[in-house]
């Protein structure tokens, strides 16, 4: 079973894709069997990062069935070790993918012959985009030190939080207990905050449940970006607050500087690691790879019952 | 979400329980940084009632804590209730911040001058006064063992007369490259003689010869 890191984060034009891209490059050259998965579907671009030109087969033909197995749509890039799953070729209207065929697609990810699988997400808090972030408990955020990034991303954490209890009250049998909050409040719109308070007030041992398995998620936090007069402090606050306020732990990976030459290296189609393996902004991404690959703790899936 | 519900004072704060006032402060500051309506790292992440409801709760916390009285008395109640065991809560354990200047306590003045007269009176003190004051050229050398001999040391003459210490030093050791210009150091020799109760013109005018002998 691989080890899975989906990296999102709400706000478009964070770095996901470039993070992602950057950081299985790394993964690779430690020796680890990597493959990227593009999964902003609709607006994918992990490729441009690879400055991958061959797109022969990718996601669509998993999707229509030309072939059966996810792996056969991974193609080597020009990294040794690194493969790439590209969503290119899908169709204009993939955007909106059918809940079975995002279930096939999770399905398959989880049984990838690679060391890493990195997913590469995209913007927004679509119900595709939290499940496909859910597929692994080690989903990393990416944002930027701008309040509209933080606005995202926080609301992002929030709605794969949530998007993560509903999955444990169907996985659970909460069935009960939520009916019966609903049934005692006459207030229309339902919020989940009240409802875990009530679980946790009324039931405390299935409320025990609910917070052992929501603490299985061990989230990272990504500040990519970061500029000089940044507060250097910001990212550790992010993950103090989240760590008291959520019941799910939070770990803050470090700060990636921003850099001018990652545009360069977008424009010239160059890998930017490759290109500029000394800058800060390399070392920085290279700090991260080192943490993640010690990470020695055993990965636990959130299976396939969706 | 959770919010601070379950938390105690020292919770909230994120501080140990035998926490020093400084550490409080400071961590209130944090807190703060963090929760304020301003701050970039919530940014959204509450309503305009939960973030008022948990400032409100770190304010309360602050005050309870800052307050010796009153954290006695919540340190009492955290025991009652079990939350806490008394054995933990000790103040021996709380760390002080340590004082950036040592300032010594103030030497009492008058019993400082009621010192040096008794001891120009002693004869043996006479004598050195004496045969200091009678030669032509006095050093820095000479001014110390004046000094020395009435035991005054020099944070007591920086006390009463608040020459830096390094002044009086360069001039106790001929130092004539790091001196005052002339006009200051003819003052502070004026009243480093007249603390030690000896003749203030007989010193400046021997000194300056010392130091400048054409």
């Amino acid at each position: 079973m691989p080890r899975i890191y989906p990296i999102g984060g709400g706000k478009g034009g964070a770095g996901k894709s470039f993070i992602t891209a950057n950081l299985g490059v790394l993964l690779a050259k430690q020796g680890k069997r990597v493959v990227l998965v593009d999964l902003d579907l609709g607006g994918s671009n992990l490729h441009t990062f690879l400055a991958h030109q061959n797109q022969k087969t990718d996601l669509n033909d998993f999707l229509n069935k030309t072939i059966n197995n996810l792996n056969h749509a991974a193609l080597p890039t020009i990294i040794p070790n690194l493969s790439i799953i590209c969503s290119i070729n899908c169709s204009l209207e993939i955007a909106n993918l059918f809940h079975a065929q995002k279930l096939k697609i999770i399905k398959a990810i989880q049984r990838l012959p690679y060391d890493y699988v990195l997913l590469d997400l995209g913007a927004g808090t679509h119900f595709n985009t939290l499940d496909f972030f859910l597929t692994s408990n080690e989903g990393i955020f990416i944002f930027t030190p701008e309040p509209t990034a933080i606005e995202n991303t926080l609301r992002f954490i929030k709605a794969v939080y949530y998007r993560k209890l509903r999955q444990l009250f169907k996985q659970n049998a909460f069935n009960v207990i939520v009916k019966k909050f609903l049934d005692r409040s006459n207030d229309t719109s339902i919020k989940l905050p009240d409802i875990i308070k009530f679980i946790m007030e009324h039931y405390p041992k299935r409320g025990e449940l609910l917070k052992s398995r929501l603490r299985e998620s061990q989230f990272k936090l990504i500040l990519n970006q970061f500029r000089k007069q940044t507060d250097p402090t910001l990212g550790v606050k992010i993950e103090k607050v989240c760590n008291r306020h959520f019941y799910s732990k939070f770990q803050f990976l470090g700060n990636v500087s921003y850099d001018e030459r990652v545009y360069d290296s977008i424009f010239s189609r160059k890998i930017y690691m490759a290109k500029y393996p000394y800058t800060p902004a390399a070392t920085d991404i290279q700090f991260i790879s080192k943490k993640l690959t010690d990470i020695s703790q055993v990965p636990i899936s959130v299976s396939s019952k969706l | 979400m959770k919010n601070f519900d379950e938390l105690n004072n020292y919770e909230i704060l994120d501080i140990s329980i035998n926490a020093s006032e400084f550490e409080i402060r400071q961590a209130y500051k944090e807190a703060l940084s963090i929760y304020d309506k301003d701050s970039l790292s919530t940014y959204s992440l509450f309503t305009d009632e939960e973030r008022s409801n948990v400032l409100k709760k770190i304010e309360e916390a602050f005050y309870t804590l800052i307050d010796e009285t009153s954290r006695a008395d919540y340190n009492n109640m955290l025991v009652k209730s079990g939350e806490v065991e008394a054995s933990r809560l000790n103040i021996k354990d709380q760390r002080k911040p340590i004082p950036l200047f040592r300032t010594r306590t103030s030497i009492d003045e008058s019993s400082f001058y009621k010192k040096i007269k008794r001891k120009v009176e002693e004869k043996e003190i006479k004598e050195i006064s004496n045969q200091i004051l009678s030669k032509d050229v006095i050093s820095g050398k000479d001014l110390k063992t004046l000094r020395e001999s009435m035991g005054v040391n020099l944070e007591e003459i920086f006390e009463v007369a608040r020459i830096s210490i390094s002044i009086l030093r360069s001039i106790e050791e001929n130092e004539t490259e790091s001196l005052p210009s002339k006009i200051y150091l003819k003052n502070f020799l004026k009243l480093y003689a007249e603390i030690l109760q000896v003749d203030s013109k007989r010193v400046v005018d021997g000194y300056l010869k010392s130091i400048n002998p054409s």
